[in-house]
């Protein structure tokens, strides 16, 4: 398997110009999309609108790389990206249709006093409007250790932060999700 | 000692679906296909739209000039469009320009502000138009003599002139 190159390496490689340009993108692509696509069907909850949403996505890296401010993260740069493309997705759809959200993302068990008296599909779109409100660093944080079970190391060496610091933002994202989701059931 | 539990105790992510890898790798080719595709069309940028606004523009002006130039190449079927009483006010208005001899010839008045515009139409078009004839019958032979002798002309230079004399 080809290995992945780092977010330097790939920049270094777009300023290449020319077939660099490609190549940083596919570069990109590869080490980048699939987190991207999960990040994005936990809110769409179905493939096809993933599928429009990331191609969005990518055409917008694609647009924009050139312009990638490099004291962020190109993961940072681009969660940011998905998130608004993926939110304005879901109000265009629900103001045209209403979205369809057919896959929960989230399981319930059994044994907790609010939680029991809600459904797997309620849970899910209070853990994601919870996640929405939390502070971008944090919700990342979050999404990459809670979904994606990434090591405290990996995430680090992602976001350039230090493993203490994702400790303390990761309990503080699940403090407030906390808060959220059972300040909305009893209400 | 039981620890507090919070909810995330309670909850349990499903497990993740995610396509296969073959949808990840044509997803770069998608998209590079789609800017591509999305750069070809020229009618998508803004110079092109300047230049072919520009075009068209040159192309209604070169056509508008060409229509002009008959015009101007023969001022004489421009004049037969300009009815009468516009040739009076605008000799009216350039009177300074004009030779005054030639224009007493033509305009049977001393004051051209009395001159009826619109009832002379017609005699002043005849007058034009006869003026313009080269008939030397309206031409005393002592003014004819006069004006050769004057522009210092040899007559027998001149076939038509050794008609009228010989």
């Amino acid at each position: 398997m080809k290995a992945l190159l780092d977010d330097k390496e790939i920049i270094d490689l777009f300023n290449q110009g020319g077939n660099g340009i490609d190549a940083a993108f596919r570069a990109i692509v590869a080490k980048y999309s699939e987190r991207l696509y999960s990040q994005i069907r936990r809110i769409t909850r179905n493939h096809e609108h993933t599928n429009d949403v990331l191609q969005n996505v990518l055409i917008k890296v694609y647009q924009n790389l050139d312009g990638f401010n490099q004291n962020a993260t190109l993961y940072t740069w681009m969660y940011r990206i998905a998130r608004n493309e993926t939110l304005n997705f879901i109000d265009k759809e629900k103001r045209r249709s209403g979205v369809d959200l057919d896959e929960s993302i989230m399981e319930i068990v059994a044994g907790h006093h609010v939680l029991d008296s809600t459904t797997p599909e309620m849970i899910s779109s209070l853990l994601e409007d919870a996640i929405a409100s939390l502070p971008e660093k944090q919700a990342i944080v979050f999404q990459l250790k809670y979904f994606e079970e990434l090591k405290y190391s990996e995430i680090s060496k992602q976001l350039k932060t230090s493993e203490g610091a994702l400790k303390a933002s990761f309990h503080h994202a699940k403090q407030k999700i906390e808060t959220f989701i059972l300040f909305k059931l009893n209400h | 000692m039981a620890t507090k539990k919070d909810i995330f105790d309670y909850l349990k992510p499903r497990k993740k679906i995610v396509p296969g890898q073959s949808y990840f790798d044509q997803l770069a080719a998608n998209v590079l296909e789609t800017e591509k595709v999305k750069v070809v069309p020229l009618y998508r940028k803004p110079i092109v739209w300047l230049s072919s606004a520009a075009a068209a523009i040159a192309i209604v002006m070169l056509v508008n000039i060409k229509t002009e130039i008959p015009n101007l190449v023969n001022p004489m079927i421009a004049l037969n469009e300009i009815s009468s009483a516009e040739l009076f006010t605008y000799i009216n208005d350039n009177i300074e320009d004009f030779d005054t001899e030639m224009l007493s010839e033509i305009i049977p008045s001393d004051n051209i502000e009395e001159i009826d515009l619109i009832a002379t139409d017609k005699i002043v078009v005849d007058e034009l138009s006869s003026e313009t004839d080269l008939n030397f019958d309206n031409i005393q032979q002592e003014d004819i003599l006069e004006y050769i002798l004057n522009e210092e002309i040899d007559i027998y230079d001149i076939e038509e002139l050794e008609e009228i004399f010989i």
